[in-house]
């Protein structure tokens, strides 16, 4: 076909919505930070300082807490990544989107939904999930404009005028595919109402998946499309190509294969099976290469244009937030070691790691990529250069504030909590190690409110830069040339894939089938193995025209990209989902929560109470020694969703049950500084007021039964009264020390729902065959 | 807690063989990396740089394999 030569408008305007979209949702986010960083200082923030009597319910640290992290990930660095991803795809192919409706419905969606999320989760509306909080219904708009916006990328690949997929567009690809994937199987739900519902998996499944979706929303919400945006940005602001085209190939792919192993590393030292821990440890340590890979290239790009660094702020934020990308990357594969996570977990530590990624590496990506954009998008200068370049001492002083005061922090606490006296008892109680990291949360808040005002900076300086002046749209004209390609099914159907495919499939049916099956499997994957070699020996030329097509076909490469990320994670939920159900529990399993504790641990999940406490008394012996026999496996398995936590602001509540009476739960509940002096929790006074929605208890009994949950057999009626009938227990049980407490009020059946955590049943389960079981020693 | 399971007895199979598996793919790619043509490597690296505005973009020229 003769080429032909044509003229390519670009649609910028979608790139200065999400932009200023960016600008505005940053801003929110950094604020409901701060606000929650100095609440863990001084709790009287929530509200009570404002006139708000013992505090305001929606300003508690539980319900922000969401707010800020969800703000942070898909309202800020959502609109950020789009924004980018919209400005480099339509140059790196050569076209423009394919369609400007599509583009819209995913900017107005994605704004709508960021809506609906800061309106529902001070509400108290959540699936009590870490980053996965929103309720269902939102959950399903999520996925919509999610697929809305990768229909739209994907048609605009298929229409380019570039032949080749520069690498920017194969982590684009990879974030679009795996976040689809990780957020469906996380969101998997069955409703109970509008606002409600429980999700599919419980106890060790839930966690396992829950921290499954939670790192790799890390890795490929957080990560790759930031990665896509320094390809491309980074080489347009040296002037410079990327320092090496190649070793960006390796960092693509190990960074694929590697970082979907990685997340059990957040459950280390917990009842989650051994070998998943090993598996989480290992990867982590593998994400060493390819994240310092891709680091150095990153840096090594700006070679020849260090002497920027100076003048242009631009290069400035872009060398920051990729050594902060450097330190974050190092530091976690630390913190996955397990005697340095047994440390660290539960602690400020992991916090500071988290924000030295997210300010450091996107918010600087971010600003970098904001003021090259402006000058771009409206023609215009940048009205205060020096401002831009005040923004970056002042978020710089802040991140290295925030990220020191955490370390200090939970290094400190880590020890103190290990620590203990000449005569074998622990040396400090909980609060005391509070009390003693108090200063440093106060450091931390001064150091995201110095960051906060940085980006303040940035967002006064885009306006005065752009204010009266008209946005243009970037134009390019290029010569049309339809390439060809060969068919979609020929690229997958060929060699290099078939006989891998089957020699992975023989070894895994060698792994999994019994006896004689096994050994054919085992045959099958070394024959396969064997011909795999001999024809790439003999077809070389062949196997690498293949390649090189591949890279040029979008749909079999974003086939193999999703094949990719889905291994790791899928070796490692099948057997979990297969074998760790209640069925098989030995040893101990929970005792089901009666109606009244039910709706007593929807309240605990609706206040996020999850944000501080954990559920899990890890296989450490301080711990052991703190709150109690470590915890087994069976003792959470019928918890919708688990409650094992990530961080402890205040102590472990595994084996609350029975510690202390009802009489003390109400009064810590009301004013916890009554009975823990010094603790930075809020008041829940609301609690006693408010009443318990016992009209909906059956529809969630019914659900959790469809769960697998074993309730007996009741009525609805019979659901309710025996609810009534708990709460009346406790009510008067506290009238018995003078407090007048309604039976049907949610302090009541929060109350129960403490009163019942631990407590679980010893169990026998049958005999097995014992042809496929081998008795093992206990975990851990 | 699943003491007689199968699957806990492979805590130390399951990440070698996730390891050797991902060391091989990773192998395969750093080999295909390697033999990549300078020139191709040279051509990819530059493709942000090509679409400036005012420019005419030529057709990307293909390195012959």
């Amino acid at each position: 076909m003769n080429p032909v030569q044509t003229s390519v408008e670009f649609d910028d305007r979608t790139v200065r919505r999400f932009l200023i979209a960016m600008l505005f949702w940053g801003t929110i986010a950094l604020l409901a930070g701060v606000l929650i960083a100095f609440q863990l200082h001084r709790w009287q923030l929530n509200g009570k300082e404002f006139g708000g009597g013992e505090g305001i319910e929606w300003l508690t640290f539980g319900r922000l807490r969401p707010v800020h992290t969800n703000a942070a990930i898909f309202a800020f660095v959502g609109n950020m990544m789009f924004a980018g991803i919209y400005y480099s795809t339509q140059r790196l192919c050569k076209v423009r989107m394919a369609s400007d409706i599509l583009s819209g419905i995913h900017f107005w969606g994605w704004q709508f939904i960021i809506v609906c999320a800061a309106v529902t989760l001070p509400l108290g509306l959540t699936r009590g999930k870490e980053y996965a909080e929103l309720i269902w219904p939102i959950n399903v708009l999520v996925a919509v404009v999610w697929v809305i916006f990768g229909l739209n990328f994907f048609l605009t690949l298929k229409r380019r005028n570039e032949p080749s997929l520069y690498v920017a567009l194969w982590f684009y690809i990879a974030t679009i595919i795996t976040v689809a994937m990780l957020y469906i199987v996380n969101h998997l739900s069955i409703p109970t109402g509008w606002t409600h519902s429980y999700p599919l998996f419980g106890g060790v499944q839930d966690a396992l998946i829950q921290w499954w979706y939670g790192h790799n929303a890390v890795a490929f919400f957080l990560t790759t499309p930031i990665l896509g945006i320094m390809y491309y940005f980074m080489p347009k602001a040296a002037e410079r190509p990327v320092y090496s085209y190649r070793l960006s190939i390796v960092h693509f792919w190990s960074l694929v294969f590697i970082y979907i192993w990685a997340g059990p590393h957040h459950l280390l030292n917990t009842a989650l099976p051994y070998w998943l821990q090993m598996l989480g440890v290992l990867f982590s340590l593998m994400l060493w290469a390819p994240s310092w890979g891709g680091m150095l290239n990153g840096l090594l790009t700006l070679r020849g244009a260090w002497h920027k660094l100076r003048t242009d702020p631009v290069i400035k934020f872009f060398a920051a937030a990729v050594t902060f990308y450097g330190m974050a990357t190092f530091e976690g594969p630390l913190l996955a070691i397990r005697s340095v996570n047994a440390l660290s977990h539960y602690s400020d530590w992991t916090i500071g790691h988290v924000h030295s990624g997210t300010l450091g590496w996107n918010g600087f990506m971010a600003a970098g990529m904001t003021y090259w954009l402006v000058p771009r998008l409206w023609k215009t200068e940048l009205a205060r250069p020096g401002w831009a370049n005040m923004h970056f001492w002042i978020g710089l002083v802040g991140i290295l504030m925030y990220v020191a005061a955490m370390w200090i922090s939970g290094i400190t606490q880590g020890l103190m909590l290990n620590q203990l006296s000449d005569d074998g008892s622990l040396k400090y109680q909980f609060l005391d190690t509070l009390k003693a990291i108090r200063p440093l949360m106060l450091f931390r808040a001064i150091g995201g409110t110095l960051y906060l005002a940085g980006f303040v900076m940035m967002v006064i300086n885009v306006w005065l830069s752009v204010r009266g002046r008209e946005p243009v749209n970037g134009s390019i004209r290029v010569v049309v040339e339809t390439p060809k390609k060969p068919p979609f099914w020929k690229a997958i159907f060929a060699e290099p894939v078939i006989f891998p495919a089957l020699a992975i499939t023989g070894y895994c049916l060698w792994f999994l089938l019994p006896g004689l099956y096994a050994w054919g499997g085992l045959v099958l994957g070394l024959d396969m193995s064997w011909r795999t070699v001999w024809l790439f020996v003999r077809h070389k030329r062949k196997w690498t025209a293949w390649y090189e097509g591949l890279l040029e076909n979008w749909a079999p490469f974003s086939l193999l990209v999703l094949v990719a990320a889905a291994a790791g994670g899928m070796l490692q939920i099948i057997p979990t989902l297969t074998f760790n159900r209640a069925a098989n529990v030995e040893d101990r399993l929970q005792i089901v929560p009666t109606p009244l504790e039910l709706a007593g641990r929807d309240i605990y999940i609706s206040e996020g109470c999850y944000g501080c406490h954990s559920q899990m008394v890890r296989t450490l012996a301080p711990e052991v020694l703190r709150y109690g026999d470590y915890s087994r496996l069976g003792e959470s398995i019928f918890d919708y969703p688990f409650q094992w936590g990530s961080k402890r602001t205040g102590p472990d509540l595994a084996r609350e049950a029975g510690k202390r009476n009802n009489t003390w739960h109400y009064q810590h509940l009301m004013d916890p500084r009554a009975l823990s002096a010094g603790s930075n929790m809020p008041s829940y006074h609301w609690l006693d007021t408010q009443k318990t929605d016992l009209a909906s208890l059956p529809r969630r009994v019914a659900v959790q039964l469809q769960l697998g949950v074993p309730y007996p057999a009741m009525t609805q009626d019979e659901i309710r009264q025996r609810a009534i009938e708990q709460g009346v227990g406790i009510a008067q049980d506290l009238r018995k020390n003078g407090l007048y407490v309604d039976p049907e009020s949610r302090m009541v059946a929060l109350i129960a729902y403490l009163q019942k955590l631990g407590l679980s049943e010893e169990v026998t389960p049958p005999e097995r065959p014992m042809g496929a079981m081998v008795p093992i020693t206990a975990q851990p | 807690m699943f003491k007689r399971l199968l699957l806990d007895n492979l805590g130390g199979f399951v990440p070698a063989a996730g390891f050797i598996l991902t060391a091989f793919a990773f192998l395969i790619i750093v080999i295909r990396a390697l033999v990549m043509r300078r020139a191709e490597a040279d051509r990819m690296a530059r493709i942000p740089l090509e679409t400036e505005p005012g420019k005419t973009n030529p057709p990307s020229p293909h390195v012959p394999r």
